[in-house]
């Protein structure tokens, strides 16, 4: 059985080391030659600590000699012991007491674990671009749904959000037994502000006037674009009608007047109507005919004001 | 607890698991080249179900019992199971201050490399090492074990670390790491034969007390 186990020892891929209570090397097999680049002739009769310098610590030192009164394995991970063998090699070593010849000795197995780290590390590099990719993605998520749900010119939300929101609030309305507000608002003359100062101030009016109507309603409430000149404003949780006039009040306080834009002195005119459910309808669609139809009732009484 | 005039066995026993992690500290200390304090603020001696009752008490206040365990398991002339715990959560930050790496915050999970399992299982063979090894020298009585297996449990509960068969105890303790100023807080958990048990604190009680 002796006889065989040097040969078996020379074809692990483990490199062997066995050393005597004063470190001196009496075997090195050919893997650790492979993993430290060094000869077993040059360093059998040397201590193991002059030829691998990472072990000239009291570490080891101290590591051996509770192996030899104690006999319980120790363990050292290539992790926090970078460079044992050489810098090429990632290994992890094991040490376990050994009888040889009657003497006690210590067995060193280095356990090559380079390929681990390489993968690891790829696996980092792989998953640390994933998460940029995701990242990029979630931006990119935020700039699709920012296009399918915002007006582009205004920044308020557009019908198909309108449409999202319209049937949520007015289940809950239903369900709590609250009041759902829809108003209209409709720029006044706006076509006459496109041909006298040019579309491209019309264009910052609606964003003025989209801008004041958020700046008016509360934070769950939704101010949409809903066509050219159009605005529709959900307004959940409407319990009295008080409610309501707080908002209206903020809304009148700016509904007519001189505005300056591009250097232009222009007349800002709303004319809005506003209906309610359950009063008013008991579908999203009655709400915004209603609505509708009190806006044009309160712009042919602007229009008769102004005569 | 000092009974009259009498040094308790407790008493004993955190002392002489202070000087192992003491040992402990020194060495890790070479290996990572950082200033490390181990400490072991008392020992605590329960009966099997009591033991399960105080250590499901410190699991439930770890990460919701997701711990990193290594454990050993003994034999010859002293019978028993040895495990060290470390809250899962804390130990990519620990691991990274072990090998003197920084991860992003975001990188953590409570995945674990081989790499992340071989820090752990070195790190758990010079604690146990420690503590065993003090404990078989003072009382004179050899401990054969193998290296620690390293394990992740999610959801763990004290029916792992303890068995309650064959008259089991339980030693428990608490470890406080501290490496440069950042704290982990472990425990250790050592469940052996009664008689076991009972072969250590003779042991101690004729050479401390005289009996």
């Amino acid at each position: 059985m002796d006889s065989i186990l040097p040969g078996v020892l020379n074809c692990i891929n483990e490199g062997i080391v066995i050393i005597t209570e004063d470190l001196v090397i009496t075997y090195w097999n050919p893997f650790i030659e492979k993993l430290s680049g060094k000869k077993s002739e040059d360093v059998l009769k040397h201590r193991v600590d002059e030829v691998l310098p990472m072990l000239e610590r009291p570490f080891f030192h101290n590591a051996v000699k509770r192996l030899i009164a104690g006999g319980n394995p120790v363990f050292f991970s290539a992790a926090m012991h970078r460079h044992l063998v050489s810098q090429d090699y990632r290994v992890n070593l094991k040490m376990n007491r050994i009888s040889v010849s009657g003497n006690v000795a210590v067995m060193l197995e280095f356990i090559d674990v380079t390929n681990q780290f390489l993968r690891i590390n790829q696996l980092r590099d792989y998953v640390n671009q994933l998460s940029q990719l995701n990242n990029q993605l979630k931006q990119k998520e935020k700039v699709i749904e920012k296009l399918a749900y915002y007006d582009k010119l205004t920044g308020v939300a557009n019908r198909a959000l309108f449409d999202k929101f319209a049937d949520k609030y007015l289940a809950v309305a239903k369900q709590r037994g609250t009041m759902l507000g829809l108003m209209f608002v409709d720029v006044n003359e706006f076509k006459m502000i496109n041909d006298t100062y040019g579309h491209n101030t019309g264009d910052k009016v609606m964003t003025r006037v989209a801008s004041l109507l958020t700046e008016s309603t509360r934070k769950d409430d939704i101010v949409c674009r809903f066509g050219g000149d159009e605005f529709v404003v959900l307004l959940p949780d409407i319990n009295t009608f008080e409610d309501y006039q707080i908002i209206a009040d903020r809304i009148e306080a700016n509904r007519k007047r001189h505005i300056i834009q591009d250097g232009y002195n222009i007349w800002l005119s709303l004319s809005i109507g506003i209906s309610f459910y359950p009063d008013d309808g008991e579908t999203i669609e009655d709400l915004i005919e209603k609505a509708d139809e009190f806006m044009y009732v309160n712009k042919h009484q602007s229009r008769m004001d102004n005569m | 607890m000092h009974v009259a005039g009498k040094i308790s066995r407790e008493d004993i026993l955190t002392e002489l698991f202070n000087i192992g992690v003491g040992q402990a500290a020194s060495t890790l200390s070479d290996i990572i080249d950082k200033q490390i304090g181990l400490t072991i603020p008392s020992v605590r001696i329960l009966n099997a179900e009591k033991g399960k009752i105080e250590l499901n008490k410190y699991l439930k206040q770890v990460a919701e019992g997701a711990v990193m365990v290594s454990s050993i398991s003994f034999d010859s002339q002293l019978e028993g199971k040895v495990s060290l715990l470390f809250p899962a959560d804390k130990m990519h930050h620990f691991i990274d201050l072990c090998l003197h790496e920084t991860h992003d915050e975001t990188e953590y999970s409570l995945d674990f490399t081989d790499i992340d399992f071989d820090t752990i299982k070195e790190i758990g063979n010079i604690v146990i090492n420690s503590i065993i090894g003090e404990l078989s020298n003072t009382v004179n009585i050899p401990v054969e074990y193998t290296l620690p297996e390293v394990d992740v449990l999610n959801n763990a509960s004290a029916d792992h670390f303890v068995d309650t068969e064959d008259y089991r105890l339980v030693l428990m303790m608490f470890l406080a790491f501290d490496i440069e100023g950042t704290e982990i807080a472990g425990a250790i958990v050592i469940n052996m034969t009664l008689n076991s048990l009972d072969d250590i604190l003779n042991k101690i009680d004729r050479l401390y007390n005289g009996r």
